[in-house]
């Protein structure tokens, strides 16, 4: 019996301890008229939720230099690079903002045109067709594209960037051989 | 769709995706295009109207992973087989000219 007891102590000293590992947003409590505001009320609704506030809120970012492009001549849409440019992060608030930098080009193909979108959970944000940025038959730049996230689940979700061709059979290309791609993501 | 993987003698850029994408293309009908990530691609297949068979998709990986680009690519001429070039060329006008010159 007295094991448990020191046990117990033992697990309750170190509440705070795992509190700060994995400090959460907890929905606060609707108190009514005359209920007491007691000190554990304080901790978990007021303090630890400021604390989550100020600088516990998720944050996720990559900067991934390939050993070679990613390129695609599918005119579906499709990740970058499922493996090593993507952002998984656990959202309470139900919102995102995603942000992405990265070299793209269209080939010379006859009617190529490049296309990029950012995805949550492989769902795009982006225009339905033609999602956040396009560049034109043999063109080449430099694209820094945002997006909003909202009504996420509460819980992990997992952020990547997409490209695509308009046209089967022509070249899109995101650089990545020498050249970084970014991207970066944070719960608002 | 249908995706299978393949592993590519080469790095894939824009120049040798397009390369690649028509061998591919040239030996399964139900070859969409690529996605191509260093040397490795994933080759993507169309399967809505009617599924590529085993074959199809065992030739299309194949092309794939024996081609080089350098085979698909016009070499370019030496100096003596430029030069041997243009004499067979100038012989072919000289002939021209002899019969032009003997019908006028």
């Amino acid at each position: 019996m007295y094991f448990f007891i020191r046990l117990w102590r033992v697990a309750r000293n170190l509440f705070p301890f795992w509190r700060l590992l994995f400090m959460a947003w907890t929905t606060p409590n609707s108190p009514s008229s005359g209920d007491d505001w007691t000190a554990t009320m304080y901790r978990t609704y007021i303090r630890d939720n400021l604390n989550y506030l100020f600088s516990g809120r998720p944050i996720g970012q990559v900067h991934y230099v390939g050993a070679g492009d990613k390129t695609s001549s599918v005119a579906t849409w499709a990740d970058v690079d499922s493996t090593n440019i993507k952002v998984t992060l656990t959202i309470s608030s139900g919102r995102a903002r995603v942000f992405a930098s990265f070299r793209g080009a269209a080939d010379n193909t006859a009617s190529s045109a490049a296309e990029f979108d950012l995805a949550v959970d492989g769902t795009r944000l982006g225009d339905s067709t033609h999602g956040l940025a396009r560049t034109s038959q043999n063109t080449t730049h430099f694209f820094s594209i945002e997006a909003l996230a909202t009504g996420l689940s509460v819980g992990s979700h997992t952020f990547t960037i997409r490209f695509r061709n308009v046209t089967g059979g022509a070249v899109t290309t995101v650089s990545n051989n020498g050249f970084p791609v970014n991207l970066v993501v944070e719960e608002i | 769709m249908r995706e299978i993987k393949a592993i590519l003698r080469f790095e894939v850029t824009a120049e040798t995706h397009k390369l690649l994408h028509d061998v591919v293309a040239a030996v399964a009908p139900h070859f969409v295009g690529l996605r191509g990530d260093g040397h490795s691609a994933m080759l993507v297949f169309d399967n809505e109207r009617s599924k590529p068979s085993n074959e199809e998709l065992d030739a299309a990986r194949e092309a794939a992973e024996q081609f080089q680009p350098e085979q698909a690519r016009q070499p370019e001429l030496s100096k003596e087989q430029a030069l041997a070039k243009l004499e067979d060329y100038q012989q072919q006008i000289n002939e021209l000219r002899a019969v032009i010159e003997k019908l006028s």
